[in-house]
């Protein structure tokens, strides 16, 4: 009897018209998870690939010639330091200490036998404050007691490796998360004494080129086997509000210091991209209301073309909601299969995307496509909701 | 369920109420028995049932069934009342012309006849061989019929007759009025019927005028 009943309101459905409504709210829901997709996968690039936060700038002194002539490297002076922390809109500043000691690095046997015999290499370390180093802080320590000291190197260091040393060589590639589980050994030399201990690379970052040991361990190795006494810094690392104000690039300029803006460029580029997506993403949302406003009148539509059938059922007993059941279910169904359809076409442009990526040298830590079909479920609920809300709401109307 | 009207204006009658003995006036039909409300055409005959059966609200006054006034019944207690305790039979017959007249008939809700049953009230009406035919292809006389039947398949305490026989030759509203007592009386049910004036059918009925 149930099926008698749904046959007789669903008989006036348009199939033509309905595939159209539901081509728009797969399109809108496509749309709108592709947009969170790219979204995500565009944020963990970046999120992943500086260990220095965002909105950091390193300064340093143009090399002129007299510093080739004196041997001496132009350094910052405490009075010029107290004046950038004074500028407007920093909100701190740190200075880099170099190592003054002898480096090699060795890579770890079983990773030779992998990358072949090449990584054996003379090194320099460098190390800011901890507080400007943004990676969780069990991962970032070391002391006397450690056996191995994190590290950062700059991730044009894997670039290189893998876009032109590896594919000359003949050697493969290695992805960053491959790297991370890879240990090496770390040679230090001075004041006639030798030290091994192990390293780990901990994390990349764009903005610096240099690779970056915790401060502890430059404090070390720098009381155990540096030659040099107190340096005075050649760099500094700033922490700014607006790291990519015009006026903080001129004054820095005026003042004969060097900004690293080209990376600077590259993370104002990502927030477009950013920008861009959200904008895909909400024109996805728009189309997906867009969508569920066609539903509904679609809905409606069917319902209205059943006026007759809809008030005699309720005249001759049946209550609204077995009478406005057969349309719940029928919603339900539809939105359903929109939903899978979108959901399964999401699903393979994140294998796309993913090979788009590792093809240019991007490796996306977690490719699950979770939270964009989740949003997306989140909206086919909505849309259902609304759907069967309104046509319940009409079966009673139309029942008086 | 004792129904009882009073002072009842409908809204679109209000400017011409005649002298009748229900609108605008008290008026009370008991349980059990059997009215028949006599009136020209748009004197507001379907109007009157259609407000005791809950879907028309637009009048003025109090029309009570039982202890409940009916304007104030929930649309879940109409369904059930229509289930189990008011069978109507509409004017405008209200059959599915897509479905089958043994489908139209096993649809109705409360519905407690048994197939062979449903068989023989259509054959003792004439229409067993168009049980299996759609709706649509049966005349107006077959129609009121097998409406008939559905009306008489579930429980009731009150029938509503809105022009039963309209479409009916004599003989077989007299076959009609059978079947109505056959239900009727074992039930100890109620009905209000109308007509347009004849009382041909209606023997023992308590006439009253609009």
């Amino acid at each position: 009897m149930k099926n008698k009943i749904a046959a007789l309101l669903l008989a006036k459905k348009r199939p033509l018209q309905l595939l159209l409504t539901l081509t728009g709210a797969f399109l809108g829901l496509l749309i709108f998870m592709g947009g969170v997709q790219v979204y995500l996968n565009i944020n963990r690039l970046i999120e992943k690939k500086d260990m220095l936060g965002g909105d950091y700038l390193v300064v340093s002194k143009k090399i002129q010639l007299v510093n080739t002539i004196t041997g001496k490297s132009p350094s910052f002076s405490e009075n010029e330091i107290q004046e950038l922390q004074q500028m407007q809109g920093m909100e701190s500043v740190g200075k880099f200490s170099v190592g003054t000691f002898r480096t090699k690095i060795e890579m770890d046997p079983n990773m030779a036998a992998f990358a072949g015999p090449a990584l054996k290499s003379d090194f320099f370390l460098e190390s800011v404050p901890d507080g400007f180093v943004d990676i969780e802080k069990e991962a970032w320590k070391w002391n006397s007691a450690s056996d191995e000291v994190p590290v950062i190197i700059p991730s044009d260091y894997m670039k290189l490796y893998n876009n032109a040393f590896a594919q000359s060589q003949n050697l493969p590639l290695i992805p960053e998360s491959l790297i991370k589980s890879v240990t090496f050994q770390l040679r230090i030399y001075g004041k006639g004494k030798e030290w091994a201990t192990n390293g780990r690379i901990a994390g990349f970052s764009e903005r610096i080129s240099t690779i970056l040991v915790p401060q502890s361990f430059m404090d070390f190795a720098n009381a155990n086997y540096g030659n040099a006494q107190d340096r005075k810094p050649s760099r500094l690392i700033l922490h700014s509000a607006d790291p990519t104000s015009p006026r903080l690039a001129r004054d820095m300029r005026s003042k004969g210091y060097e900004l690293n803006e080209e990376k600077l460029r590259s993370s104002e580029i990502n927030n477009i991209l950013q920008i861009v997506m959200s904008i895909v993403t909400g024109v996805g949302i728009l189309i997906v209301f867009l969508a569920i406003l066609g539903f509904i009148q679609y809905n409606q539509l069917m319902a209205y073309r059943s006026a007759y059938e809809i008030q005699t059922l309720h005249w001759l007993g049946f209550r609204v909601i077995q009478i406005s059941m057969p349309y719940i279910r029928f919603i339900l169904q539809s939105v359903s299969i929109t939903f899978i359809l979108a959901g399964i076409a999401v699903w393979i442009l994140q294998l796309v995307l993913e090979k788009v990526f590792l093809s240019r040298g991007f490796e996306i830590s977690n490719p699950s496509p979770a939270w964009a079909l989740l949003a997306g479920f989140v909206i086919s609920l909505l849309m259902a909701g609304i759907g069967c809300f309104s046509a319940h709401r009409q079966v009673k109307q139309l029942s008086k | 369920m004792k129904i009882h009207l009073h002072h009842i204006i409908p809204a679109p009658l209000k400017e011409q109420l005649g002298d009748g003995s229900v609108w605008n006036r008290d008026t009370v039909f008991e349980p059990s028995a059997h009215y028949l409300v006599r009136a020209d055409s748009g004197k507001g005959k379907s109007t009157l049932l259609n407000i005791l059966y809950g879907i028309r609200k637009d009048y003025t006054g109090h029309a009570n069934y039982g202890n409940h006034e009916v304007h104030k019944i929930s649309d879940d207690e109409w369904s059930k009342i229509r289930s189990l305790e008011i069978s109507y039979l509409f004017q405008d017959l209200r059959l599915f012309p897509a479905l089958t007249a043994m489908e139209n008939i096993q649809l109705k809700p409360g519905n407690i006849l048994y197939k062979n049953e449903i068989e023989y009230y259509a054959d003792k009406l004439g229409v067993s061989n168009q049980l299996k035919k759609p709706c649509s292809k049966l005349s107006l006389g077959q129609q009121q019929r097998i409406a008939l039947i559905r009306a008489l398949s579930q429980r009731f305490e009150w029938l509503f007759l809105d022009e039963p026989f309209s479409h009916l030759d004599k003989n077989n509203a007299m076959i009609a009025m059978e079947c109505i007592m056959e239900r009727c009386g074992p039930m100890k049910a109620g009905i209000l019927a109308t007509s347009l004036g004849d009382q041909n059918g209606f023997d023992h009925f308590q006439i009253i005028d609009l």
